[in-house]
């Protein structure tokens, strides 16, 4: 609103200026005309002064030239003569002369006119000479006119009226002024026509009047000559007219201009301009006593108004006045000048609100500069407060990992030790719940690290069948407690090389696979991967299918929001943190990819995802042995899955493959027979040839539950999910070309060792340096090595590291990055700086999975990385690499087993040495034992018969039950409780109360600990037994 | 497990700790080590008892704790007569390391430190070091 304000002010402030600069052009503008007019009429009035002197100029010329034929004429008659020839000559033609004249004192005449045709005088028109030279006698005188002959004139007989100059006006005027005359205008006689006469006398030589010159000037040339001049100056449009001195009008253009029968009457003509509001009138009245230009107002309009007189030596005493009217003068510069104004008007007003713009631009710019400034400084904030945030969570999640694993970890050793069903049920919640702890906790992590931009997917080449089939592995247990098949449908003759990050792909599938267990309560879910041509080449198309619950059309497009789960019942219902979904799609388009999901509610959903992985060789998987030698044999397996089987089969050359239906006939008997649970294994055996091989497949609690019998037939168990590599191997083994018992224990074979003593291992370089400051990793990592078959040693830093390391018999070295004294890098480091002979391995341990982080390492000379929590299938395949000598040295756990027992039977021989007892009945027998219990029976009494003795003074009593309760203690073997029954003897002796105090207040202790540590002994003896 | 655990198995060590849960890991980080025999105490009185009742090879006593604390108790076990038992190793459990009590722990032979919280790493080094020197010590 301000702003709007603010730009109407401006608007009208610019119009103002704009205004004001026009009109002060136009005013200056203005005046600059009405000067240049005037100037111009100043100029033009000279050019009519001059041109009017010349008009007059005949009448002072034939007068000199009269004055000088005088002088030198020697005679009246010779005077004659050079009159006629000056009047008649060149001068007399020009228009302006009517005539020229001479008139003498005594009534002589002579006369030179053009005679206007006129039937009055009965003359004919032309050039006339009158001549009269006898006044008395011939007062009308003589007539000539130019004759045929060259130079003759002829006397024409001519009616006229007697002529007596003296009597007339300018020759009256002439004889009484001193100077030339000028008449008043008046008609000529000889014409008709309006004109003025130019008088001036004569004298001889002794000073009286010889005559006097006339010339007549017809006035109407004068109107013609002041048109003449008015056309002749070209810029000079207006009026002009002629006044004599009175200010009389003498002349005016439109005398010329008007038609004849007006123009005859001159006087009558002449009289309109003497009216009081004719304009001339008005002008002749404003400007005759000045000679400055004028503008003049006439009523209806302005004039620019100015007079000039004329030479009153050379010509008639005329005031000449020039008017131009204001709007002619202004008409086209006005015309001009409004567009000037007009243009310069808009020019004002454009560069004004352009300014104006500008300058509200310049504003506006400068506050969204500021603004800008002000977003971007909110944004970087925004940034590092992100950025800051997920660090912390980065820390925060990593803080928590390392605990959560130790818990894990611990969890898991926990549950397949020996436990009691409530203690293992309790160890398998607190592996659950850790586990979907750190899930939550890992997507967390993830999570924050796509937020920091600090998750780097990777480009290397890896098995497109090994990573689905691993994470269709690792999510096989959990379909199968919920009774769900998982079947992995891949087209098997994808390209199998392929060029990506394998862990990312890998953790996309484990998450949609992970999801579509968790929200399915009945039936399968199914990877599938197929090519997808369509986008190009390498493009692969990754499907989970499930047959759960569904989502809605507006569930679906929430799904890959962070921290949103498709209905809040569901999270109650199932967990999890939202996020899953949300870094897959992440990792999908990290990758180039696109992820999606297909629903119908109540049928299931198809979580798909794109990627493009380029292939890095093209051909598809293919067994490590020739298998097209096999007849195979498929039964009791769902029909897709035995499709499916039979597919993964013909893939790795298998091409005799029968299947056996409900309703066909049984088909011959083949090498192997690969039986679903839906077979009965009678049956299955049957279509087996004989020294043919027998594999079941199915669930592993199916599998678990099979008959030990049915079991003992089998020569392969494979669980599900069926793929390519397992189904291979079982015909690898029906063809003998492979063994069966590699893999036999489908479940973690891997954690079913022992390790060798570290002695046997240092022996053999085998023995694994591990160091870590944790100490819950300590204890992970130990127990882990130790259960897949590893001795190793344990430092807490560096420093600790390089010394042990001197000792030798290392095969690996395990190292966590942050130590303190010296962190694993700088160990790397110090290690190959003096490392001299053989290359030892070095794995570090990370705690985050940052590209930069294993870069690192690799420079600092180690060979590989491992993320914390360490993954014992990940640790397995590195120590299975790294450590190949290693691997000989591992002893079955099974054979270990028997060590609990033994272990559980030790105890502190101080409290109960059995050593006697053995001795005295042979073996710690009933025998023994009842006298054991006996003995201790009255053991009790006695020290309270000890402590009461003492309390009452009774010292030497004391001393003496305390004596006999040593020596039947030291006799049965409680040896502690017998030496301090000594002790306490031997206070009392020295009068020690405060010690022989503490002493009997222990002995109990002492005598409960001998009963508890005697019936555990007889008890698990009794059990071994 | 290892050759040396053998050694651990034959020796009784005693736990001075008030905290419950701290003793548990001690004697849980001392079985990993291999000690199969260990016995528990929750202050110097208690610690005094058990002392004298097990005769351990090694003490691992915390500072802080009622009524009797660590320090109190290692004076005790110093000023005992019987010289076996007064010179037992003792090895401090701490979260802190003042100046003070370091000087006055050290005036009473105190075998060793060991920093809260407890490494399996560093308990099971400095346990071996204070085993051998005091070893040695009883040997020369």
């Amino acid at each position: 609103m301000k702003r709007t304000w603010v730009s109407l002010a401006a608007f009208l402030l610019i119009l103002a200026v704009g205004s004001g600069i026009s009109f002060w052009v136009y005013q200056k503008q203005h005046g600059e005309l009405v000067a240049g007019g005037s100037e111009q009429l100043a100029v033009a009035r000279s050019a009519f002064t001059r041109e009017l002197n010349r008009l007059f100029e005949p009448g002072p010329a034939v007068y000199e030239a009269m004055v000088d034929a005088r002088l030198t004429a020697r005679s009246e008659s010779e005077a004659r003569e050079l009159f006629f020839a000056i009047a008649t000559g060149p001068v007399l033609r020009t228009r302006q002369i009517n005539g020229i004249f001479l008139g003498f004192p005594d009534g002589r005449f002579l006369h030179v006119q053009d005679l206007v045709p006129s039937s009055k005088s009965g003359i004919a028109a032309g050039l006339t000479r009158r001549i009269i030279d006898d006044p008395v006698s011939l007062p009308q005188g003589r007539w000539f006119q130019p004759g045929s002959g060259n130079g003759r004139w002829d006397e024409k007989q001519i009616e006229a009226e007697p002529y007596d100059p003296r009597s007339r006006p300018w020759y009256k005027a002439a004889v009484t002024s001193s100077g030339p005359v000028w008449t008043k205008p008046y008609i000529f006689a000889s014409s008709g026509s309006l004109g003025v006469t130019y008088a001036h006398r004569i004298y001889r030589d002794d000073g009286t009047l010889w005559g006097v010159l006339g010339v007549d000037l017809s006035l109407a040339s004068l109107s013609l000559t002041l048109l003449d001049a008015a056309n002749t100056l070209t810029r000079f449009e207006d009026m002009v007219f002629a006044t004599d001195l009175a200010g009389r009008m003498l002349a005016h253009p439109d005398l010329v201009r008007a038609r004849p029968s007006e123009r005859a009457d001159v006087e009558a003509f002449l009289e309109r301009y003497r009216a009081e509001d004719s304009v001339e009138r008005i002008l002749i009245e404003a400007v005759r006593q000045t000679d400055a230009v004028q503008v003049v107002d006439v009523g209806d309009g302005e004039y620019l108004a100015t007079k000039g007189d004329l030479d009153p030596n050379l010509a008639m005493p005329i005031s000449i006045y020039l008017a131009q009217d204001m709007d002619t003068i202004l008409a086209d510069a006005h015309e001009t000048l409004l567009r000037n104004v007009a243009l310069l008007f808009l020019a004002i007003v454009a560069f004004g609100s352009v300014s104006f713009y500008v300058v509200k631009l310049g504003v506006e710019v400068a506050a969204r500069v500021r603004a800008e400034a002000q977003l971007v400084e909110a944004r970087d904030a925004a940034e590092a407060a992100t950025r800051a945030k997920s660090a912390f969570l980065a820390t925060m999640s990593h803080e928590i990992r390392t605990p959560m694993n130790g818990v894990m970890s611990m969890a898991e050793l926990l549950a397949v030790s020996k436990l009691d069903a409530e203690q293992s049920s309790m160890a398998r919640v607190i592996r659950e719940s850790a586990s979907a702890l750190l899930t939550i906790i890992n997507d967390i992590l993830d999570f924050s690290k796509i937020e920091a931009g600090k998750l780097d997917v990777e480009r290397v080449p890896f098995s497109l069948m090994e990573s689905v089939d691993a994470a269709a592995e690792i999510v096989a247990p959990r379909a199968e407690e919920k009774r769900l098949s998982l079947v992995v449908d891949m087209q098997t003759d994808l390209a199998d090389r392929r060029l990506g990050d394998p862990t990312r792909l890998k953790q996309i599938l484990l998450n949609l696979v992970g999801n579509a267990v968790k929200f399915t309560e009945f039936g399968e879910v199914r990877i599938r991967v197929r090519a997808l041509a369509t986008r190009g080449a390498g493009w692969l198309r990754f499907e989970v299918s499930d047959s759960g619950i569904g989502i809605s059309e507006e569930q679906r497009s929430l799904l890959f929001q962070p921290f949103v789960q498709a209905d809040q019942s569901t999270a109650r219902k199932f967990g999890g943190t939202g996020l899953g979904l949300s870094i897959c799609r992440r990792l999908a388009e990290l990758m180039g990819g696109r992820i999606g999901v297909e629903s119908t509610p109540g049928e299931g959903s198809t979580f798909w995802f794109e990627l493009p992985l380029s292939v890095v060789e093209s051909m598809p998987p293919v067994p490590p042995y020739g298998l097209s030698a096999a007849r195979v044999i498929l039964v009791g397996m769902e029909p897709e899955q035995t499709e499916i089987a039979a597919r993964y089969l013909q893939a790795g050359g298998v091409s005799n493959i029968a299947i056996v239906s409900d309703s066909g006939p049984e088909p011959a008997p083949g090498e192997l027979v690969i039986s679903g649970p839906l077979a009965a294994a009678e049956e299955a055996e049957r279509l087996r040839k004989p020294g043919g091989v027998l594999v079941f497949c199915g669930g592993r609690e199916q599998l678990a539950s099979l008959a030990p019998g049915t079991k003992a037939k089998a020569a392969l168990l494979v669980a599900e999910p069926l793929t390519r590599p397992k189904l291979w191997r079982a015909v690898a083994v029906a063809l003998g070309l492979e063994t069966a018992g590699a893999t036999e224990a489908e479940t973690r074979p891997d954690l079913s060792f022992a390790p060798p003593s570290a002695e046997t291992a240092r022996a053999a370089d085998a023995l694994v340096l591990v160091a870590e400051d944790n100490q819950t990793n300590q204890t992970v990592i130990r127990k882990m090595l130790a259960r897949m078959g590893f001795a190793a040693e344990l430092v807490p830093d560096g420093r600790a590291a390089l010394e042990a390391l001197e000792r030798g018999g290392y095969g690996l070295l395990l190292t966590d990055i942050n130590m303190p004294e010296m962190d694993g890098l700088a160990l790397a480091r110090a290690l190959r700086e003096r490392e001299t002979g053989r290359r030892l391995p070095v794995i570090a341990l990370t705690a985050d999975a940052m590209a930069e982080t294993e870069a690192e390492c690799l420079d600092a000379g180690m060979d590989a990385c491992l993320t914390k929590p360490i993954d014992s299938r990940a640790l397995g395949a590195m120590l299975a690499q790294y450590l190949p000598q290693a691997l000989d040295l591992r002893r079955s756990a099974a054979a270990e087993s028997r060590a609990p027992a033994e272990a559980a039977a030790k105890w502190d021989r101080e409290i109960f040495d059995p050593s006697s007892m053995e001795e005295a009945f042979g073996s710690l027998d009933g025998e023994a034992r009842a006298f054991v219990l006996s003995a201790q029976a009255v053991w009790g009494p006695r020290i309270e018969e000890i402590a009461r003795a003492l309390e009452s003074g009774d010292h030497h009593a004391a001393r003496n039950a305390a004596h006999s309760l040593k020596g039947a203690a030291l006799s049965v073997g409680a040896l502690r409780l017998g030496r301090i029954a000594g002790d306490l003897q031997a206070a009392l002796d020295e009068k020690d109360e405060a010690m022989a105090s503490i002493m009997v207040e222990i002995l109990t202790p002492t005598l409960t600990e001998f009963e508890e540590t005697v019936r555990e002994i007889f008890h698990q003896e009794g059990h071994r037994k | 497990m290892t050759g040396a655990q053998s050694a651990y198995d034959l020796k009784r060590v005693l736990v001075l700790e008030d905290e419950t849960h701290i003793r548990r890991i001690i004697v849980r980080l001392l079985r990993e080590i291999g000690f199969d025999t260990i016995y528990e105490a929750s202050d110097g009185i208690d610690g005094m008892k058990e002392l004298l009742r097990v005769r351990p090879d090694l003490i691992l006593c915390d500072i802080h704790m009622e009524p009797m604390g660590g320090m109190k108790f290692l004076e005790t076990v110093r000023n005992l007569n019987t010289r076996d038992v007064a010179n037992l190793p003792v090895i401090f459990l701490t979260a802190d390391a003042e100046v003070d009590t370091v000087l006055k722990a050290k005036e009473l032979r105190v075998d060793g430190y060991i920093a809260k919280p407890v490494s399996l790493a560093h308990l099971k080094i400095k346990i071996d070091t204070v085993l051998a020197e005091h070893k040695a010590r009883r040997e020369s």
